[in-house]
């Protein structure tokens, strides 16, 4: 029963129709004796076209075209890829994978555009390799779909002709493109060439030259330092070294963008979504320049979701356009959709995919004149984001993602349209910025931990639909159906015995089993199991370990003081260790002092902690460092450890039983740190510099030992005394502290600042709370 | 004479009474029936010198002290300070006592005289501690030479003077080598401890004594040890019971004394913990010191004194009680179980409900076998860094292990008391060695054992379950709890008052 749109347009004349070549027998016959050379076999699409031309299809013969990866050869990868469950009946009933490795399937290692030589039997080479991404850099754009296809039809022509330059047959090239090649334009698109007049040479190079222009861009120095003035915003009190290579990071990363922005700009510019259809329709016009005498055929499929049947119902490799929206809304963190609610989205199973580009490779096209086809269902069968919505929300009701205290309710869309959700985005967005302005000057704290805990888990959401958005915008607005007539025709000249294993007419099929009882389940069990694994690998401790008895002086604990052992800062121990040399009159002018320099402090610790431990310390000016030392041993020294947190110096002294060598690492001055010398094997202070008269004279005796200082410290006291950094710990509270327990392979962020808790979220390490837990109130002394 | 202390019946007029937990007071109502040990009433103290006259030169079982000095004696004064009045005195009776022996070692031209302070396990004195309880006079004069010194238990120079089952007892090496030591002390509870040997001895020694299978018999050959090595003149005042300062003057009266001053007091008291529960407890209770009346001075032979004192201490404060109970019902006071703290470490706590208020009776325990203790105390789990390392440790680490005092002293307690950094604290930050926590728990489980049930009301449920004990919410939830042994009418006493009531059950 014909449904519109196609139905709308009333039956075709079969006389001027176009009929595509149609098979003219069983596939398995058409194929039998034939050599298929693949690209694309390690892809979600290319994997299943080579289980289903082994399963079906005894008697052709495969040649894989794979790339290395890193290490490891394409055959071992083609080894791993039969691995597979799918394959496991094939290979056995063919005798293990060696035995497919030397029998039906050859492997080809090589890469785009390096191709290699291509074998002389082939008979069919189907080219299904290209970007998954909807956003390459415009340059990877290029070079994949342009270049690529060029050099792989230049060694096609080669493979087929003689020495001259003859050729000696005519291969059957079929070319996997997308339907969306066609880009903005709208209503009904042919299953043909798209008309446009865009030069792929001029493009292509141009593409190429503005990867070297943005990247020589990326070097200038106004570029650079707006680069360095972001990296030091977020990394300056943890050193030159964290800085660059956050600058560095960062350029990297705006190459990419810029990159990515020029393909979309340009894409959009000539009536493309984006750089990945619009080079894609540049390839297809290669194809059909460079195959002018080849037998061609270009497979153009639109949003491939899992299979419907086969290998099973639900076969999916990683998570498609649509998926992450459907689990989004099954987590509850969609509350609205920017789509119409008409528009179609136009998705079609996999292995409808596979059945149609296989039926396409058993045909014989005529010399020179490129056959189109879609794999869609828009034009016969649509599903609007409605539909969607409605079948999703469905399954969701039916089987919550989440059930107890995680779930949350199911939203109901309105499909407002795409304005006032972008409008909200753009609030959202800033209310995050504003809060995290406000939390940069929050007091450290649990409840702000979880306060910017929570932000970042909004920020974090809010990127990702903002991303999506952007990458999918057009897509969601989509006016455009895919006539699939030729497709339609060739479907229907499938042998009837071939009609239930190959067959692919897209209105063959019922959305509501598909979406609610396929598709959906395939995608959300996994993510629930994996979730589940997840959340118990994170009950247990990470980097905050059970410790263990070592070889002494083989492992160390470095820890931080101020916050992490002790809940303190230099202005108040300064306070403490300066007052009482002075008469009632000086110390009140000198906590008056003190509390109006305070912001200027304060401003100079957010910026450089090692500058904000000069200014304080230069206060230290005409104290006798021999009294102060007395003075601490006899009336700090209570203090100061009635002032430290029990765990912390239970945890101390679990690392020196295990053999561990502990250090104090601080910026505070050395008399300070002498009620701990019992629990330190080693102590870095600031040193305080005196005149000959045991006078302090404000300055220290070298650079007081904050960020990297703290690692470098740490590599080279390691170095010289056999210690075991990856084996060693580290203990700190704060952002600045970031290198020192880098450096460590079990770092823990103790009570940690916002910066440092979210280095830690972002590395994986532990995040303890060590409350100071002191009988006395801060002011007494006893 | 003070007025003497009684056993309150609780009938239909008797008005709520006055209970502590750690630093926060209440008045709550008991049952019908209830007998309330009222101790002595508390009375501020007056110079006692007719007292201190008469123990130096009319002395029992000993020659008058100025008889037994000569300008070449070797002179030692051994403050004792392994048990002490808590809160701490006001005016230190030692001082008065120190400073007339030391005025009678002038007088016969004495030149070789040197302060110790017999501290035992507990923490060493600071050079504020001895100017406080000993004075300016004397801390001038003495401390800046080193004349003043506070007993290590781990010294190095310490003199092996004997032996005890055949194993070598040391003494502090200026004591042993005394001609004369006069040992100055306060008694303000029915303690038996010979104060010698368990505050100048070295910590082996002291192990053995406090250890869990000390016995009477090796504490009673160590203590011949010691008073065969030296030559001992004992000076002891026999103290009242604790009358605190204005603030909370209150406490030391009886409820239906109390006037309106009282009355706003204890509001105020109430009110300035409850809105500051840190500050405000510091505040009135973290550093607290209390009167205490001389009831007598006795001098003389040092056994003989210790045990009249004990006799003189019981005649003036324990109280006459007809028949054991059931139930026995105790407050525990911070600011009289852990010094600067006022709520109190819940190991101090323990110790002092089991062993210091239900372990204090004359021959005859105020509750009966298998009776059931209830403590009002919150038991947090907090402990100061310094004076407590050990007992934190000890909380964290070894109870939730286990509670058996004979498999603590197995596993645990030789490596604490080895300890380096609990050692450090001991030596230079005036903590309590490490060993005191382990004989407190000792103490502590053994006198458990004598309970079915020990019941904390308003404790933390966690701590109450580390100890091995049970946690109420209130003291009626606790007798509900205790009616499982004890049954729906247990007889119950109450012990009251911020002071030591002892009862004398006959």
């Amino acid at each position: 029963m014909p449904r519109p749109p196609a139905s709308t347009f009333g039956e075709a004349n079969p006389e001027t129709q176009h009929v595509p070549p149609l098979l003219q027998g069983r596939i398995a016959d058409l194929l039998a004796g034939k050599k298929i050379v693949m690209t694309g076999v390690t892809g979600f699409i290319g994997e299943q076209l080579l289980w289903k031309v082994l399963a079906e299809c005894p008697d052709t013969s495969v040649g894989v075209l794979v790339r290395r990866k890193g290490s490891v050869t394409a055959e071992q990868r083609v080894r791993s890829l039969l691995a597979k469950p799918i394959f496991k009946p094939i290979v056995e009933s063919l005798g293990g994978v060696d035995a497919v490795l030397a029998g039906p399937v050859q492997v080809i290692e090589g890469d785009l555009p390096n191709v290699p030589d291509l074998p002389r039997d082939m008979d069919v080479l189907l080219h299904c390799a290209g970007d998954v991404s909807f956003d390459p850099p415009i340059d990877q754009a290029f070079m994949t779909n342009v270049i690529g296809t060029k050099a792989l039809l230049a060694k096609l022509r080669e493979a087929c002709s003689d020495e001259n330059g003859e050729l000696v047959k005519i291969p059957h090239y079929v070319h996997v493109s997308t339907a969306y090649t066609a880009g903005r334009r709208r209503g009904a698109i042919p299953e043909a060439a798209h008309v446009h007049d865009v030069d792929y040479e001029a493009e292509t190079t141009a593409a190429l030259a503005m990867k070297e222009h943005l990247e020589a861009r990326s070097r200038e120095a106004g570029q650079l330092t707006i680069l360095r003035k972001e990296a030091e915003a977020l990394h300056a009190r943890a050193g030159y070294l964290t800085t660059s290579r956050d600058t560095e990071r960062r350029r990297e990363e705006w190459v990419k963008k810029e990159l990515v922005q020029a393909g979309t700009e340009r894409a959009r510019s000539l009536g493309w979504t984006d750089v990945y259809t619009f080079a894609k329709a540049m390839g297809e016009r290669v194809v059909a320049d460079l195959g002018k005498d080849f037998r061609v055929s270009i497979y153009r499929p639109a949003i491939v979701e899992s299979s419907l049947r086969y290998p099973y119902p639900g076969w999916i490799e990683g998570f498609k356009m649509a998926d992450p929206i459907i689990l989004a809304y099954g987590r509850g963190q969609l509350p609205e959709f920017p789509a119409s609610p008409d528009a179609v989205i136009d998705i079609i199973p996999c292995d409808y995919i596979v059945n149609g580009i296989i039926a396409t490779c058993a045909t014989t096209p005529e010399v020179g004149s490129p056959e189109y086809y879609h794999g869609s269902s828009g034009a016969r069968n649509p599903l609007t984001f409605r539909g969607i919505y409605e079948h999703i929300r469905r399954y969701f009701s039916a089987h919550p993602y989440m059930s107890g205290q995680g779930s949350t309710p199911l939203a109901t869309w309105t499909f407002p349209g795409a304005e006032p959700i972008e409008k909200l985005i753009w609030a959202a967005d800033k209310g995050v910025t504003i809060g995290n302005k406000l939390l940069s000057f929050a007091p450290r704290s649990k409840a702000t931990r979880a306060w910017a805990g929570q932000l970042d888990k909004s920020a974090k959401q809010l990127e990702f639909l903002t991303k999506y958005f952007t990458l999918y915008g057009e897509y969601l607005q989509s006016e455009l159906h895919f006539v699939d007539d030729c497709a339609l025709a060739l479907h229907n000249s499938l042998h009837p015995d071939d009609r239930e294993k190959f067959g692919f007419d897209s209105a063959a099929f019922d959305w509501t089993h598909y979406l609610e009882e396929v598709h959906t389940p395939a995608i959300t069990d996994p993510v629930r199991r994996l979730e589940a694994a997840r959340k118990r690998r994170t009950s247990r401790a990470a980097t905050f370990k059970d410790i263990k008895p070592t070889e002494p002086g083989t492992v160390l604990a470095a820890f931080d003081l101020d916050g992490t052992v002790m809940a303190t800062n230099v202005v108040e121990t300064y306070l403490w260790a300066r007052l009482p040399e002075l008469s009632p009159g000086r110390r009140a002018a000198e906590i008056a002092r003190v509390a109006a320099q305070l912001p200027l402090y304060l401003g100079a610790e957010r910026r450089d902690r090692g500058r904000f431990l000069r200014s304080i310390y230069r206060r230290y000016a005409g104290a006798d460092l021999a009294a102060l030392d007395a003075y601490v041993d006899e009336k700090l020294a209570p203090q100061i450890l009635d002032r430290m947190s029990p765990d912390a110096i239970r945890r101390i002294r679990e690392h020196r039983d295990a053999g561990h060598t502990t250090i104090l690492m601080t910026g505070v001055i050395r008399p300070l740190t002498r009620p701990f010398e019992g629990l330190f094997d080693t102590i870095v202070a600031a040193e305080l510099a005196t005149d000959d008269e045991g006078r302090c004279t404000g300055f220290l005796s070298g650079p007081p030992m904050v960020g990297e200082s703290r690692a470098a410290w740490l590599t080279h006291y390691a170095s010289l005394h056999d210690i075991d950094l990856s084996r060693s710990f580290g203990y700190a509270d704060s952002h600045v502290d970031l290198p020192m327990l880098t450096t460590v392979g079990n770092p823990v962020a103790v009570s940690p600042d916002i910066g440092l808790m979210r280095a830690a979220k972002a590395k994986g390490w532990s995040i303890i709370e060590w409350p100071a837990m002191s009988p006395l109130p801060r002011w007494r002394m006893s | 004479m003070s007025r003497p202390g009684f056993v309150l019946e609780v009938d239909d007029k008797t008005p709520p009474l006055l209970t502590m937990a750690g630093s926060d007071l209440r008045l709550e109502r008991f049952g019908q029936g209830t007998r309330v040990v009222y101790p002595a009433d508390a009375e501020s103290s007056t110079a006692p010198v007719g007292l201190i006259d008469a123990a130096l030169t009319a002395p029992t079982g000993s020659a008058p002290l100025a008889g037994r000095l000569a300008a070449d004696t070797r002179l030692t004064i051994a403050v004792i300070d392994t048990d002490r009045p808590m809160p701490r005195a006001e005016l230190e009776i030692r001082r008065t006592l120190v400073e007339q022996v030391l005025e009678t070692a002038a007088r016969a031209g004495v030149d070789d005289v040197e302060i110790v302070i017999a501290t035992g396990l507990r923490q060493q004195w600071n050079a504020a501690r001895v100017t406080e309880v000993l004075g300016d006079r004397v801390a001038t004069s003495f401390l800046p030479d080193g004349l003043v010194t506070s007993h290590d238990v781990t010294a190095p120079d310490l003199v092996t003077i004997g032996e005890a089952g055949g194993l070598p007892i040391k003494l502090n090496r200026r004591v042993a080598t005394s001609d004369l030591v006069v040992v100055v002390s306060n008694r303000a509870d029915a303690g038996t401890r010979c104060p010698l040997s368990w505050g100048l001895t070295d910590v082996e020694t002291v192990r053995r004594l406090g250890g869990p299978d000390a016995s009477a018999a090796v504490e009673d050959e160590i203590e011949a040890v010691v008073r065969d090595a030296v030559d001992t003149y004992a000076l002891v005042a026999v103290l009242g019971q604790p009358l605190l300062g204005r603030s909370l003057r209150f406490a030391s009266k009886r409820e239906w004394e109390w006037t309106l001053g009282d009355r706003l007091a204890f509001a105020g008291a109430r009110q300035i913990v409850a809105a500051m529960p840190r500050q405000g407890a510091q505040y009135l209770h973290g550093s607290l010191r209390a009167d205490y009346a001389v009831v007598d001075v006795l001098g003389g032979d040092f056994t003989q004194i210790h045990a009249d004192s004990l006799a003189v201490w019981l005649a003036a404060n324990a109280v006459e009680i007809s028949g054991q109970s059931d139930v026995l019902v105790t407050p525990v006071w911070g600011a009289a179980i852990d010094e600067g703290d006022p709520v109190g470490s819940p190991l101090s706590a323990a110790h002092h409900a089991l062993v210091t208020s239900a372990g204090a009776h004359v021959g005859k325990p105020v509750v009966r076998d298998g009776g059931v203790l209830i403590a009002f105390h919150p038991l947090r789990r907090r402990f100061s860094n310094r004076r407590q390392s050990a007992a934190a440790d000890f909380f964290a680490t070894v109870l939730p292990s286990t509670t058996d005092p004979a498999e603590i002293a197995a596993t645990y307690e030789a490596r604490a008391i080895d300890d380096e950094w609990y050692l450090d604290l001991y030596r230079k930050q005036f903590a309590e060695h490490p060993l005191r926590v382990f004989h407190e728990w000792y103490a502590t489980a053994r006198a458990a054992e004598r309970f079915s049930d020990v019941i904390w009301v308003g404790g933390d449920r966690r701590s109450a379950a580390l100890l091995g004990h049970r946690a109420a919410t209130t003291y009626a939830d606790a007798l509900e709890i205790a009616s499982n042994t004890v049954g729906q009418h247990p007889g119950i006493t109450v012990l009251h008052g911020p002071g030591q009531a002892v009862g004398d059950v006959r």
